[in-house]
């Protein structure tokens, strides 16, 4: 029974870890962010990124395409559809249901934390836009 | 379009796993050109380190997913029965060996220790539920005679060098605890073979019944020296015979669980290797009051050996199987049966 117990306990644990508590990764979570807007191949998507973090995040090919698998893998993504324009394949890549789900948890987990953080940062009597009150 | 920069890249792309590549490779590269400045000629050393570092993902990520596949989990369950039963002759010869040597009269316990039995009953326990499958009770079952197995080992007393002659069967505990885990679910029939391990078991348990033969301090007249061990050739031919046992019980099993279990082998074969061939300085202290404490060089050795060598003979199957696969791959497309290798990287 105890280790039963503990067998549940460790597999909540893991699940809190990789599902709620934002496991997803910054990277992961970015990509999710820029194919919310539709459908984008490979090179866009990056480009979207460096738009939506105003040039914070320079993501490289290596780290977009590990998110791009790893999402695929997860369900997350699919595959919209292929195209060679200038003899070069780009490969669209689109939000399906499940990473629509996903991005939807995310944010509220961060709009949660952010929300925490923003009240404690009052308390502490800082404020947003003219620096510390 | 830059000839030069796209063949470093496509030349930096080949550290991806194979079917990375397959899959995103001619995007990745349609990526980084595109993202190049006009004029560049090499790769920038920031691509370069997180291409290597994708590399590293993917490759994790794909051997991750291979120890998932079902070979190796059927490789896990015949490791954990088979394994099992041998630790359970091993620790029912050393009763049987005792018994032999200091029991005053005939057909009594009195030269048997407590610890010899705790152990004998624990590995009975853990044969049983591997062979009967007891799904609920493996893992934990291994987790008691792992326990066991270390407090043979006499800390405080004389000293860690101790660890050295118990390396061996401490690595081979943990292997069958590994086993006992990756094979949960595992519910298909008794592995071939178990039979002759059992048999193997049993030769085990005899030879112990030699008593005096078995080992010798400084081996006697005619003994055979193995690693730190002498042994008679009365009894030679009983362990021959049961090791042989056991690897004709390996190789009765379907190709690829023959390899994984080969593999899964390894750090056992290795660590019974390493103490009386490499760290064989330490194991002649053993048993004599000066026996010296382990330095820490030495521990790393035998903690990261057992590891390593699981890990060099994963990588090494993987790549052996990647091969066959694309000879069969192209066996079968040019039906050409003298085909014998083609390199996937080309």
């Amino acid at each position: 029974m105890e280790i039963r117990r503990a067998l549940a306990y460790t597999r909540w644990a893991v699940y809190a870890l990789a599902v709620k508590s934002g496991f997803l990764g910054e990277s992961s979570f970015l990509v999710l962010t820029a194919l919310a807007s539709g459908p984008q191949h490979g090179y866009a998507v990056l480009e979207d990124i460096a738009r939506i973090t105003d040039g914070r995040v320079k993501m490289r090919a290596g780290t977009l395409y590990a998110a791009l698998d790893r999402l695929r893998i997860d369900g997350l993504i699919a595959v919209d559809r292929e195209e060679i324009v200038q003899s070069r394949l780009r490969r669209y890549y689109r939000l399906t249901g499940v990473g629509e789900q996903r991005l939807v948890t995310e944010t509220e987990h961060l709009r949660r934390q952010m929300a925490v953080a923003e009240r404690r940062l009052r308390k502490r009597g800082v404020s947003y836009g003219t620096g510390i009150a | 379009m830059n000839e030069q920069l796209d063949r470093r890249y496509r030349r930096l792309l080949r550290v991806y796993p194979v079917q990375h590549r397959l899959e995103y490779q001619t995007e990745m590269l349609a990526v980084l050109l595109e993202s190049a400045h006009p004029g560049q000629r090499r790769p920038e050393m920031g691509d370069v380190a997180d291409l290597l570092r994708g590399a590293v993902v993917a490759h994790a990520r794909t051997a991750l997913a291979d120890l998932q596949d079902d070979a190796w989990r059927q490789a896990a369950s015949v490791m954990h029965i088979f394994g099992s039963l041998v630790m359970l002759g091993v620790a029912l010869r050393e009763i049987t060996l005792r018994f032999a040597l200091f029991a005053p009269i005939p057909w009594t316990l009195a030269g048997l220790r407590e610890i010899d039995l705790q152990r004998s009953m624990v590995w009975a326990l853990v044969a049983l539920a591997a062979v009967l499958r007891w799904r609920q009770l493996t893992s934990p079952l291994a987790v008691v005679a792992l326990i066991v197995e270390a407090n043979r080992v006499n800390w405080q007393v004389i000293s860690p060098t101790s660890m050295l002659s118990l390396a061996f069967l401490m690595t081979m505990a943990i292997v069958v605890l590994i086993a006992s885990i990756w094979a949960v679910g595992e519910a298909g029939p008794r592995p071939r073979g178990t039979l002759m391990v059992i048999a193997a078991a049993v030769l085990l348990v005899g030879s112990g019944l030699a008593g005096p033969f078995v080992v010798g301090d400084f081996g006697d007249f005619g003994d055979v020296k193995v690693g730190s061990v002498w042994i008679s050739p009365i009894i030679m031919p009983v362990y021959v015979l049961a090791i042989a046992l056991v690897l004709w019980a390996g190789a009765r099993q379907p190709v690829m669980i023959f390899r994984r279990l080969f593999v899964l082998a390894l750090p056992i074969c290795t660590t019974a290797l390493l103490v009386p061939y490499t760290l064989e300085f330490m194991d002649a202290h053993l048993g004599m009051s000066s026996s010296l404490p382990l330095i820490p060089t030495e521990w790393g050795v035998l903690i990261i050996t057992p590891p390593a060598a699981f890990f060099l003979g994963f990588v090494l199957l993987r790549i052996l199987e990647r091969r066959l696969g694309v000879v069969r791959l192209a066996n079968a497309t040019t039906g050409d049966k003298h085909v014998t290798y083609v390199d996937p990287q080309h």
